[in-house]
């Protein structure tokens, strides 16, 4: 695990992070300019924080203001906006050079489709083939961590569907934090389970799906209040409609280009979501997925704020405080959340 | 007796003169190239007060005038020099011998040197140097593996170009060591001398010819070496999007 409690300065900007990534996947997620790449750099010690500390696996690598372990002693891989590759040198020497005493494995050339590169000179390969190289390298000396800073940012739409479906399936497999920055959501959706929100300089929400993106406005704008929940495809019914499976239960939207298998994230805006104490019959509305009332919120002007916990990911749901009390809602209380398929706007890969 | 009191120079004369400057230059350079790399290093990649200043103090030598540094050569380095007399200790006498005008040789050369040198280091990628560091690569490995290929082609740019310096160096040498047949006499000063002597006009262009040519084989040789090491290079290099 990586603990990372960090401040640093530099010229107008100040960036401090405090976070925990355990091993799977992680978006660092943000605006253009937030200090995501930022972060990333002080992680890997290409930059000096000011001050706070890095500790990956118990051991010290940034402490007190002091840089314990050198950037090229922290067995990181790291991948890059454009490839960073010898130009003196061929592709597999490019892939030697991450390696360090470690055999290069061949499943790894395999996975990451560089073994059809391996004696290529390095300048005649697409921005795709360098950036396959370049997480070769990165991932050929079995790192502790793998950093990754937008790295299908420079790439047309083509290879970066390619290559996310690649590192998709090798992040799979990796029992090691990997933390990924990008700006754009879909990629984050598709690649990573844990969402790392930035904002200014700051980690502003740290957690799954729900947690993150889930937006809750501190004004009364409540038409705004929307929650994020995330499922996975289990069905595409007339190649029209898909199952999602969200825990025990399922919701049914329109397909939108999905796969059987695929995670998405469903966004519900708090204005649509319908409360019920029993399923209703005969309506058009197609989801009833229950759950129980987890905490109440008075907003300013007559509505009521209720977060509905569902199989562990919370929804917001907006009510007249008249139905709030005639319902007699309360924590703890089971639910159900009916809402249109049509109403659920779809964030995927 | 040498041939200055002979009259007339043989082949053998020639030969040995030739061979002279070249050891003279050769040596020279040879001591100079891993002194001016390390300043060329120092240059590009060091963040110190005093850098412009160091920059000067190399440049030194270029832009005096050669008989004001074989001044100070000989105050150095010279029989009654502070260094000259330490390392008298050892053996090691500089003043009026070949090795004296090695010295020269190379000290004027070393700002040429450094030059070519120093753009080449700069011009490698920083973000290369980041990448490696990443990948598990130390500040010596990193030279070795990205710096000193990359930079080749100014490596061999500044050193053919310092080599060509110290063939032609005179004044210099001239003031720290003279000119002394077998010794000292480089072909540069042994051009002077036939030019001083009666009827030493066919030596002088005999002289003269040598000296241009063993610039032109150096010139065309590093041009040739550079053109190679650049298309390889370039052939390889990545394009950034």
């Amino acid at each position: 695990m990586l603990e990372v409690d960090i401040k640093s300065r530099r010229g107008d900007f100040s960036l401090s992070a405090n976070c925990k990534f355990k091993p799977g996947v992680a978006a660092l997620i943000g605006a253009s300019g937030v200090g995501k790449s930022s972060l990333l750099r002080l992680i890997a010690g290409l930059d000096k924080p000011k001050s706070g500390t890095i500790i990956m696996n118990g051991a010290p690598w940034f402490l007190d203001g002091k840089s314990i372990c050198p950037t090229h002693k922290r067995h990181i891989g790291m991948v890059f906006q454009s490839g960073l590759l010898l130009p003196h040198r061929s592709v597999l020497n490019n892939i030697e050079l991450g390696a360090g005493a470690a055999n290069i494995s061949a499943s790894l050339l395999e996975q990451t489709g560089c073994d059809k590169l391996l004696t290529r000179p390095v300048g005649g390969l697409s921005g795709g083939e360098q950036q396959r190289v370049m997480l070769a390298r990165a991932l050929a000396g079995n790192p502790k961590l793998l950093l990754l800073d937008e790295p299908l940012s420079a790439l047309d739409f083509q290879s970066r569907l390619q290559i996310q479906e690649m590192m998709a399936q090798i992040f799979a497999q990796l029992k090691i934090p990997v933390i990924y920055v990008t700006h754009t959501f879909e990629e984050a959706a598709r690649l990573a389970e844990n969402f790392v929100l930035m904002q200014n300089g700051t980690i502003t929400a740290q957690g799954r799906a729900s947690e993150v993106l889930g937006h809750v406005p501190a004004t009364t704008q409540e038409l705004a209040i929307s929650s994020v929940i995330e499922g996975r495809v289990s069905l595409i019914e007339n190649s029209t409609m898909a199952k999602v499976q969200i825990g025990r239960q399922f919701a049914e939207i329109a397909t939108g280009g999905v796969k059987t298998g695929d995670r998405v994230y469903l966004r519900l805006w708090a204005r649509d979501i319908i409360l019920a104490h029993k399923k209703p019959q005969a309506i058009s509305a197609r989801n009833m997925i229950s759950g129980r009332v987890e905490k109440l919120s008075d907003l300013a002007n007559g509505h009521v704020l209720v977060e509905v916990n569902v199989e562990g990911q919370n929804v917001s749901a907006l009510v007249l405080s008249q139905t709030a009390m005639e319902m007699k809602l309360a924590p703890e209380l089971p639910i159900y959340i009916i809402f249109k398929s049509a109403s659920v706007e779809h964030i995927h890969s | 007796m040498d041939f200055w009191q002979r009259g007339e120079a043989s082949i053998i004369d020639i030969l040995q003169i030739s061979l002279l400057s070249l050891r003279v230059a050769g040596v020279g350079i040879l001591f100079a190239l891993p002194i001016a790399f390390c300043l060329a290093y120092i240059l590009a990649r060091g963040k110190f007060v005093g850098k412009a200043l160091l920059s000067a103090l190399i440049m030194l030598p270029l832009v005096m005038p050669p008989v004001v540094t074989g001044l100070m050569l000989l105050n150095v380095f010279g029989p009654l020099g502070p260094i000259g007399q330490w390392l008298g200790q050892f053996g090691i006498v500089l003043g009026f011998r070949w090795t004296g005008a090695a010295l020269a040789a190379g000290l004027v050369a070393l700002p040429l040197i450094v030059r070519p040198m120093r753009m080449a280091l700069e011009n490698v990628d920083p973000r290369l140097h980041e990448a490696l560091k990443v990948a598990g690569h130390n500040r010596w490995r990193r030279l070795i593996i990205l710096d000193l290929p990359l930079a080749m082609p100014g490596i061999i740019a500044g050193t053919m170009l310092g080599f060509a310096k110290a063939m032609g160096e005179f004044g210099a040498t001239i003031t720290f060591v003279a000119n002394i047949p077998g010794e000292t006499q480089t072909l540069s000063l042994a051009i002077f001398s036939a030019l001083q002597s009666p009827g030493g006009e066919q030596l002088v262009w005999t002289l003269v010819a040598i000296s241009m040519g063993i610039s032109v084989v150096g010139v065309v040789v590093s041009e040739v070496l550079v053109e190679r090491l650049s298309a390889r290079q370039n052939s390889g290099r990545v394009k950034h999007a």
